[in-house]
């Protein structure tokens, strides 16, 4: 969840750059890691740092769409910009029909862990790949729902504003995940 | 909602990453106290939630920033190419698209609008082709003897003693060609006229056409023939 203040989103919709970079810097993080587990495993083959340009390149053209007197938060904007972008991205590539080989066991899509012990950090990749395989396979619907609640750390009311959906649509598809993800994942445990 | 379901969903909703997250909300750790199951399904939600942290996302590269901004960059150089070939198209397109949309959207429907009621208009008038109804009932004939028409239609009415019963009088309504043009005789509703009969001074030429007789352009007399008597 990120804080982004009205000012620069006005100071953008009349003209200065410097005011998006401000916003650049301080949503690249989280909009990666929400790109980065949007589209992991799945056969768009793009990098996530290449698609998390193109989003800012789309809500820097579109910005003057974001209306500031009825939307109460950019970031539940420009973190919707970016799941209809994945989206559109998903079914260009399905509709292609090609898919991208991760590699014998996927791991080249994982982020480094953070253990300098290897058998800890073999312990750390293999729980992170598995995680990262369940979510993944949840249906494109509660798997934002679930990235954006537990990963990103929005409120319930965030998360039905990025999805366009009511809230208690939201906490429905977020408890489905959950569910889905508990039973998947019993027995799982972070140490070795 | 049982006390049991209340406090599954505080803790649902609190995602908690460890047992310290739980003990901080008193209501789910005095029920923990009371309820075994409760408290293994929390248990079971922080071991969940730490294994779902395990997959960690990738920090973003140091130049993703530069690369963003120079793509920013492109855009406006390419939006002063443009503007500098059309300038107006451009300060309008801008205008419509990030400022004013509701408003000329409004505007361009309230036009399109105009447009089409005035369409609509002009299509009825020459449909009309120039003759206006001029009504008249019958007790107005009746007590004065002769009324005169107004409008395009000039001449006089006369009263008529009627040779049969008369239906009771109705104001008399003279039609548009085409709806009588089935049936000379009769309005277009069916309804058969009053005893009634129009006599009409000569029209300047061109100007009407009988509504009894579409085909003629001359009005006759039609008091001599007995079938329009009644």
């Amino acid at each position: 969840m990120v804080d982004i203040p009205h000012e620069w989103v006005r100071e953008c919709q009349e003209g200065n750059v410097q005011a998006f970079a401000d916003i650049v810097g301080a949503c690249e993080k989280p909009l990666l890691s929400f790109v980065y587990r949007l589209l992991y495993n799945s056969p768009s083959g793009r990098d996530p740092e290449d698609v998390v340009q193109e989003i800012f390149l789309k809500a820097y053209v579109g910005i003057g769409k974001f209306d500031l007197r009825r939307e109460k938060r950019f970031d539940c904007w420009l973190f919707a910009v970016a799941r209809n972008h994945c989206i559109s991205l998903l079914r260009r590539r399905r509709a292609e029909d090609e898919a991208t080989d991760l590699g014998e066991d996927g791991l080249e899509g994982l982020a480094d862990t953070a253990s300098p012990d290897p058998r800890e950090a073999l312990w750390e990749r293999d729980v992170s790949r598995r995680v990262a395989d369940t979510v993944s396979a949840l249906p494109e619907k509660l798997k934002s729902a679930f990235i954006l609640r537990h990963y990103e750390g929005m409120s319930y009311q965030d998360v039905a504003a990025v999805m366009g959906c009511r809230i208690g649509t939201a906490k429905s598809r977020v408890a489905r995940a959950r569910e889905t993800l508990a039973r998947e994942l019993e027995g799982l445990s972070v140490a070795p | 909602m049982g006390i049991c379901e209340e406090v599954r969903e505080t803790i649902e909703e609190t995602f908690p990453r460890s047992q310290a997250d739980l003990a901080g909300v008193a209501q789910v750790w005095d029920h923990f106290q009371e309820c075994e199951a409760c408290r293994e399904f929390g248990e079971r939600l922080v071991a969940l939630n730490q294994s779902l942290d395990g997959w960690k996302s990738p920090i973003p590269s140091k130049g993703l920033q530069g690369r963003i901004m120079a793509g920013i960059a492109q855009i406006e150089r390419d939006r002063s190419n443009r503007a500098k070939q059309y300038p107006f198209a451009e300060t309008l397109r801008g205008l419509f698209l990030y400022r004013f949309q509701v408003p000329a959207a409004g505007a361009f429907a309230a036009i399109f609008l105009l447009i089409l009621s005035v369409a609509f208009n002009f299509h009825q008038m020459r449909n009309e082709g120039g003759t206006t109804a001029s009504v008249v009932s019958a007790e107005e004939v009746s007590d004065q003897g002769s009324v005169p028409l107004a409008g395009p239609i000039q001449g006089v009415v006369h009263s008529v003693a009627p040779t049969i019963s008369a239906p009771p009088a109705a104001p008399i309504q003279i039609p548009d060609a085409k709806v009588v043009a089935a049936n000379p005789y009769t309005f277009g509703d069916g309804a058969t006229p009053p005893p009634v009969i129009v006599i009409l001074a000569s029209p300047p030429p061109g100007l009407l056409r009988s509504p009894y007789h579409p085909a003629q352009t001359e009005i006759s007399r039609p008091v001599d023939r007995k079938e329009n008597q009644l």
